[in-house]
C-alpha cells in the first residue's frame, strides 16, 4: 500500500492494512488453497467488528441475522453437575446390573478423572429413585423433580449433551465462555454485545450466585466476564447483603436531593468545560452515564422490592423466594428483570458435585431448585413472556453411572461424566414437550443426535436470531466467537 | 510376630532392657564395630558435659538459622530437567504413541541468518536481546512511548506483524528503538529508566494535546484522588495490600473459607489502605470492582492494550465508592486547613491540586454556588453533616471503618462548612476531565 495514507483514520488504516496483507499472503504464501480461503474469509472481518455502535443500548448485530423467536435468555446453570441418570436419563434396565463392573466396552478409551481412576472396581449404580410421565408429551422425569414435571409440556429436555472437559473450571468456562482456556467473554456477554439492551437504566446482563456451601466447587468472574469484548457487556453481580448491585446507595449525608443538585452542578460544570473545549458529543455522553446511574438508584431498588407482587406470585417459587440469595429469590427477580426489559440473565446455583452421599445430598440439591426453576416457566407464560423468553437450565458435564467410592445399601456416590449429559430449554422458539437426542442402554455414550456445548450454544444464538458463525470480534490477530470454530444449530430443539 | 529372626539387642530392647549394658561387659577389642559406635554416641550424648554442651548449642543455632530462613522471600526458579525428557509428537493426541521426537526450539524461518538456534530459555532471552534483532527494541520502545503518550506509535503493542498497523512515525520508531538499545554508552544499554527521562523531558511530551487525551486507567483513576487528596501512602515494596472493598465478594464464589489461602477478604489497616493501586492484592477470579468497572482487565490472560469503555457503573463508583468519598473529604479537609476555610480560596485550592490548574470565573462561580447551596443545607441539617463527614460506607452495610485513618481533623471549621467542601471536592473527582489526560 502507498504511503500516502492518512495515518490518523484507524478504520481506513486498519482496512488497508488488511488489503495490503491479503495481497502480501496470497502472493508469497505456499499454502495454495489455505491463501484463497483467506481472501474469502476477509470480507467477514469487517463485519461485526466495525459496526461499533455510538449509543448506548443498540448492539452490533443490525440488522438481525434471522427472524428471532427470543428476546431474552435466563440461564439456569446448576454449578457442580447434576447427575442425568438420577434426573433426567431414566434408565430402568440398570437396575438388573446395579452393582455389576461397568463393562470395558461401554467405557472404551474415555479417561477418567485421578478420582476414580484409581479405582480397582467400578460398580454400576441405578438410579435408587422412580421416573414417571408427565404432561400430554409424557415426559419422562424423576420422582425428585415433581414441580418440574408440572411444566413438562414446555420443556425441550437435550439428553445428548456432551463436551471434553473433564474437570469443573475448564468445564463450567467451556459452557459459558465456548473454550476451556480462560479469557473470552461469557455468553451473556456476547449477547448484550450483539443485541444490546431494551432498559438502559437497569444492566444489560445480570448475574446472580446461590447455594454456595464449604467446599462447593468455586465459581470464576471470568464466567460472566467481558474478555476482550468492551468492558460494559461485562455481566453485573446482584448481591443479597447490603447493595443489590455494587455502589448503588448513596453515601451516608448524600440524600436524593442532596445528590440531584449536585449532579445539576456538575452538568453544569461540564457545559461550561464543553463551551471553551468544543467537544459536546463526548460531555454529553458523560453526562448521560450520570443520569443513567441515577436512573438506576431507583430502578434497582424497585426491582428487588417485592412489596407489590402477591403472595401467592411469590409463593409461587416456594417460601425460599422470600429469603434474599436463595435460588427461588433469585428466579423470582429474574422474571422481574425480564419483565423490564434485561437482555440476559445468568444464575448460578451451585453444589451439585456429588462425588458422595449422592443419595443424601442430591435430593436436598432438587429441593432448592426444582420449584423455583418450574415457577419461573409457569409464571413467565403466565405473564405471556415465555414466547419470547429463553430458560436454559444447565451444568457443565453429567455424572458416571459407576460408583465413586464404596457402594453400600444407603449409600454411593458419581464422579465426573463429559461423554453425555442432561439439559432442558423452554420458552422462547424452544420446541416445547419434546425429548433431543437419546444416550445407550447405560446413560454413559450419546447414541442419538449428539449436541455437543458449541451446538448449544449456536442453537441458542439462533433462537436470539444471530448467526454464531458471523457474531465475531477480532482480537489477538484472530476473528473470535462464542463457538469458537464448531457448532451447529440443532434442528429438534428449535420450534418449527 | 516378625518375620525375620530377632538379634540379640533387639530383644533385649523390646524386653525393656539395655543391650548397651551387655556390650560395656564386653572388652572393648573384641567388641564389633557397630556396638563400639553405639557406646561411643551413647557417652557423647549422655555423658560427656562438653560434647552436651556444645550439641545444645547447636540446637539452638539451627533453630536461630531456620527461624531466619523462614524471613526471607523466596522465589521459584526452573531449571532445565537433566537429561532431558523425551519429547515425540503425538499423533491425534495418543500420549503412548511413538511418533517423530522433537526437541525444542524456534522455527526456522522466524530466525534467518542466526547459525546456532536457542534451544531453552537462556538462549531465547539472547536471541531476543541480538543487536541485530528486528523486534524487540522497537516493541519495547513503542510500548514504553505508549506509557508515556497513552498511545503507541504502532497502534496495535502486541501485533507487528502483518495484522498489525504500521507505525505513524516509522523512523522516529526505529531511532528510538536504537536509543533504548545502544544508550547514551556502554552501561546505559537498554536502560529503561534513561528512555523514559528521554521521552519525557522531550519536546514531543511537552508540547499541548489538541482537545483531551485518553481516559486515566481504572489504577490511576483511585491514585489521582489519593495524590490530590495527601492521602497516599508514597512507600515503595513490600507484600501487596487490601483496600476498601465491598464485603462478602470473595466469600461467595469461595471454595473452602476454612482452609485454603485467599478465600476470605481481610482489609488492610492504616496506611496500607491508601497505598499505590499497583499494590492491591490482585485475585483474578474476583478482581476488585472498581478497578473492572474502569476496564482493568481480569489478569488471565495477558492484555498488551486497554480500551476505555464508558457505562453507568463507573458514575456509581465515582459517586458513591467508599474510597473515593474518603478521598473527596481529605482533599476538602486538605484544601480548607490551608486556606483558612475561606470558601473562595478552598474551591481554588482544591480544584488546582485535582485538575492543575485555577478554575475559570465561571467554573468558580458554580463551585462557590455548590458550596453555598450545601452549606446553608447542612447547616439545616447537622446529623446529615456528620454522616457525610465521618462515615463512608452506604447505610446498608456495615461500616468497616468507622474513621478515616488518613484524615485529620481541623477543630476550626465547622461541620457544615466541611461537609459543603467535601462536596465541592467530590463533584470535581467526577469531572469528565478529572478522568482524562489533558
Amino acid at each position: 500500500m502507498s504511503d500516502t495514507q492518512p495515518p490518523n483514520t484507524p478504520r481506513t488504516h486498519a482496512a488497508a492494512n488488511q488489503l495490503a496483507a491479503r495481497r502480501l499472503f496470497v502472493r508469497n504464501s505456499t499454502l495454495g488453497l489455505g491463501a484463497i480461503a483467506l481472501a474469502s474469509l476477509c470480507p467477514r472481518i469487517a463485519s461485526s467488528q466495525q459496526a461499533d455502535p455510538a449509543k448506548l443500548g443498540r448492539g452490533v448485530v443490525q440488522p438481525l441475522h434471522s427472524p428471532p423467536k427470543a428476546k431474552r435468555v435466563i440461564f439456569l446453570c446448576q454449578s457442580g453437575a447434576p447427575s442425568q441418570v438420577d434426573l433426567f436419563d431414566p434408565k430402568p434396565g440398570l437396575k438388573d446390573r446395579h452393582g455389576e463392573e461397568l463393562p470395558e466396552s461401554v467405557r472404551g478409551q474415555q479417561r477418567l478423572t485421578t478420582m476414580t481412576s484409581q479405582q480397582s472396581a467400578k460398580p454400576i449404580v441405578a438410579s435408587p429413585w422412580r421416573f414417571e410421565r408427565h404432561g400430554r408429551c409424557g415426559l419422562e422425569l424423576s420422582e425428585l423433580l415433581p414441580h418440574t414435571g408440572q411444566v413438562a409440556d414446555e420443556l425441550c429436555v437435550v439428553r445428548s449433551l456432551y463436551t471434553e472437559a473433564i474437570n469443573h473450571d475448564p468445564a463450567i468456562t467451556f459452557l459459558q465462555t465456548g473454550s476451556e482456556q480462560p479469557g473470552r467473554p461469557g455468553w451473556g456477554a456476547w449477547v448484550s454485545y450483539a443485541l444490546g439492551s431494551e432498559n438502559e437504566t437497569l444492566p444489560t446482563f445480570c448475574v446472580f450466585i446461590s447455594g454456595g456451601e464449604p467446599g462447593d466447587q468455586p465459581l470464576n468472574g471470568r464466567l460472566w466476564g467481558p474478555g476482550f469484548l468492551p468492558t460494559r457487556h461485562q455481566g453485573v453481580k446482584f448481591r443479597s447483603q447490603g447493595d443489590p448491585v455494587l455502589y448503588l446507595a448513596n453515601p451516608a449525608g448524600i440524600d436524593a436531593a442532596r445528590r440531584r443538585r449536585l449532579l445539576d452542578r456538575l452538568a453544569e460544570l461540564q457545559r461550561i468545560h464543553t463551551q471553551s473545549a468544543g467537544d459536546e458529543d463526548s460531555v454529553d455522553a458523560w453526562i448521560k452515564q450520570f443520569e443513567l446511574a441515577a436512573g438506576m438508584q431507583t430502578a434497582v431498588p424497585e426491582l428487588v422490592d417485592l412489596s407489590h407482587e402477591t403472595a401467592r406470585g411469590i409463593d409461587l417459587y416456594g417460601e425460599d423466594a422470600r429469603r434474599p440469595g436463595t435460588f427461588a429469590a433469585n428466579c423470582l427477580l429474574a422474571r422481574r428483570l425480564v419483565e423490564r426489559g434485561v437482555r440476559f440473565v445468568q444464575l448460578y446455583h451451585r453444589g451439585w458435585d456429588h462425588h458422595y452421599h449422592l443419595p443424601s445430598k442430591l435430593p436436598a440439591k432438587c429441593r432448592q431448585v426444582d420449584q423455583p426453576a418450574a415457577a419461573l416457566v409457569l409464571d413467565l407464560k403466565q405473564r405471556g413472556l415465555l414466547d419470547e423468553t429463553l430458560v436454559v437450565w444447565a451444568g457443565e458435564f453429567g455424572r458416571t453411572i459407576y460408583c465413586q467410592g464404596a457402594l453400600t445399601d444407603g449409600d454411593f456416590g458419581r464422579d465426573h461424566h463429559p461423554r453425555c449429559f442432561s439439559v432442558w430449554l423452554a420458552g422462547g422458539g424452544v420446541r416445547a414437550g419434546a425429548v433431543v437426542g437419546r444416550t445407550d442402554e447405560f446413560s454413559y455414550n450419546v447414541s442419538e443426535n449428539p449436541v455437543h456445548i458449541h451446538d448449544l450454544q449456536a442453537t441458542v444464538l439462533h433462537l436470539l436470531g444471530i448467526d454464531h458463525e458471523r457474531l465475531t470480534f477480532r482480537a489477538q490477530g484472530r476473528d473470535f466467537r462464542l463457538t469458537d470454530i464448531a457448532g451447529r444449530v440443532v434442528p429438534e430443539i428449535v420450534r418449527g | 510376630m516378625f518375620d525375620r529372626p530377632l538379634r540379640r539387642e533387639e530383644i533385649v530392647t523390646l524386653g525393656g532392657g539395655d543391650p548397651l549394658l551387655d556390650w560395656l561387659a564386653i572388652a572393648p577389642d573384641r567388641r564389633t564395630a557397630e556396638q563400639t559406635q553405639a557406646i561411643r554416641r551413647r557417652y557423647l550424648t549422655e555423658v560427656d558435659p562438653q560434647f552436651r554442651a556444645v550439641e545444645s548449642q547447636l540446637r539452638e543455632v539451627r533453630v536461630e538459622r531456620d527461624a531466619f530462613a523462614r524471613t526471607l522471600p523466596t522465589a521459584m526458579v526452573m531449571e532445565e530437567r537433566v537429561p532431558a525428557r523425551t519429547t515425540r509428537v503425538l499423533s491425534r493426541g495418543r500420549f503412548d504413541g511413538d511418533g517423530e521426537r522433537v526437541a525444542a526450539g524456534i522455527p526456522v524461518w522466524l530466525t534467518p541468518g542466526v547459525d546456532r538456534l536457542p534451544s531453552n530459555r537462556l538462549e531465547l532471552a539472547h536471541w531476543l536481546f541480538r543487536d541485530d534483532h528486528p523486534l524487540t527494541a522497537r516493541v519495547a520502545a513503542n510500548r514504553f512511548w505508549q506509557w508515556q503518550f497513552h498511545e503507541g506509535l504502532v497502534g496495535t503493542p502486541d501485533d507487528f506483524g502483518l495484522h498489525g498497523q504500521r507505525p505513524s512515525h516509522p523512523e522516529l520508531l526505529d531511532w528510538l528503538a536504537e536509543e533504548l538499545r545502544s544508550g547514551a554508552s556502554p552501561e546505559t544499554r537498554w536502560d529503561v529508566k534513561r528512555f523514559q527521562r528521554l521521552l519525557v523531558t522531550s519536546a514531543t511530551f511537552r508540547q499541548p494535546r489538541p482537545g483531551s487525551g485518553p481516559r486515566l486507567s481504572a489504577e490511576a483513576i483511585r491514585d489521582q484522588a489519593l495524590a490530590a487528596s495527601g492521602l497516599l501512602e508514597s512507600r515503595l515494596e513490600g507484600p501487596g495490600v487490601f483496600p476498601y472493598q465491598p464485603t462478602g465478594l470473595w466469600e461467595e464464589l469461595a471454595y473452602d473459607t476454612r482452609q485454603f489461602t485467599a478465600q476470605s477478604y481481610r482489609q488492610s489497616q492504616g496506611a496500607d489502605l491508601y497505598r499505590r493501586s499497583l499494590y492491591t492484592f490482585w485475585k483474578r477470579a474476583a478482581p476488585p470492582p472498581l478497578f473492572t468497572t474502569f476496564d482493568a482487565p481480569d489478569r488471565e490472560v495477558c492484555t498488551a492494550q486497554r480500551v476505555a469503555s464508558s457505562s453507568p457503573l463507573q458514575a456509581l463508583v465515582l459517586m458513591n465508592e467508599p474510597g473515593l468519598v474518603e478521598a473527596a473529604r481529605a482533599l476538602a479537609q486538605l484544601a480548607g486547613s490551608r486556606t483558612n476555610w475561606a470558601p473562595r480560596a478552598a474551591i481554588t485550592e482544591a480544584f488546582r491540586r485535582l485538575l492543575a490548574r485555577p478554575p475559570t470565573a465561571a467554573e468558580l462561580d458554580q463551585l462557590e454556588g455548590l458550596y453555598r447551596d450545601e452549606e446553608a443545607a447542612f447547616q439545616r441539617d447537622p446529623a446529615a453533616a456528620r454522616d457525610w463527614l465521618h462515615e463512608h460506607e452506604p447505610s446498608t452495610s456495615p461500616p468497616q471503618v468507622l474513621s478515616s485513618p488518613g484524615i485529620k481533623a481541623s477543630p476550626t471549621a465547622p461541620h457544615s462548612v466541611r461537609a459543603a467542601l467535601a462536596c465541592v471536592a467530590h463533584t470535581l473527582l467526577c469531572l469528565e476531565e478529572t478522568l482524562f489526560v489533558p
